[in-house]
């Protein structure tokens, strides 16, 4: 099973709920990854073990992998699109 | 149910911020006083605000959602607040884009899996304009809770 991160400041509100969302929306697409929330301060370590990195807050650097604005699988708002990335990542 | 987090006494309708800061101020006082959270609560709160803003650019109005770390937080809880006039308030995962917020549900969790669904319906409804527009008019804080309780979902 393919491994998707998301991290968000606290590791408690936000990325525990995208992962969540995210889960169900994989499931329903018949997709096989699991969404595991990590801390943001070891997002970094991840990186090899990962196929996409949803991101809940600002990025200001490169990573090797995709990455996934989380916020729209909070609000809604752009999900189709993000989902879309996120499958693909995990072909 | 996690709906008994949602306190009628922390509802704060057209309450007077000049900004963030001040408004973590006022805010942190009560919930201190009232035995929801640490005297580090304050600083804690303000710190992430700055570091992990909480805006949430959804239609029909921007809400803030500003939440601290669970070490400061003695009793779970959601704190529903109506600004009298909006302050500047930075958007969550885009730190430089501002919006003018009246809305904020200021969160406390002590665990991580007590509130996943809860987030998700409130992040839902925030975008049912019909809500907003209750929340908007309402007169007393019956009248605002009695709308938040009407959630779908919760």
């Amino acid at each position: 099973m393919k491994k998707i991160i998301v991290a968000c400041g606290s590791g408690v509100a936000t990325s525990q709920t995208v992962a969540s969302k995210v889960n169900r929306l994989l499931k329903e697409n018949k997709v096989d990854a699991q969404v595991e929330a990590v801390d943001l301060k070891s997002v970094d370590r991840y990186m090899d073990s990962s196929v996409a990195y949803i991101a809940i807050t600002k990025i200001d650097k490169e990573y090797p992998i995709p990455v996934i604005n989380g916020i729209a699988f909070l609000t809604g708002v752009g999900q189709d699109a993000e989902l879309k990335k996120l499958i693909e990542a995990c072909k | 149910m996690k709906r008994d987090m949602i306190y009628k006494d922390l509802i704060q309708l057209d309450m007077e911020a000049a900004d963030t800061d001040d408004f973590f101020d006022k805010m942190a006082a009560k919930l201190e006083e009232l035995g929801f959270v640490k005297s580090s609560f304050v600083d804690a709160i303000k710190t992430r605000e700055k570091n992990f803003p909480t805006a949430l650019a959804v239609e029909p109005y921007p809400v803030a959602i500003p939440h601290a770390d669970p070490e400061h937080i003695l009793k779970p809880f959601i704190a529903p607040v109506r600004l009298k006039e909006p302050v500047k308030w930075c958007e969550m995962a885009a730190n430089d884009v501002e919006h003018d917020v009246k809305f904020i549900f200021m969160l406390g969790f002590k665990r991580s899996d007590e509130h996943v669904e809860l987030l998700q319906i409130l992040v839902a409804n925030f975008q049912d304009e019909s809500l907003m527009e209750r929340l908007m008019d309402a007169k007393t804080k019956e009248e605002y809770m009695e709308a938040i309780l009407s959630m779908e979902g919760l």
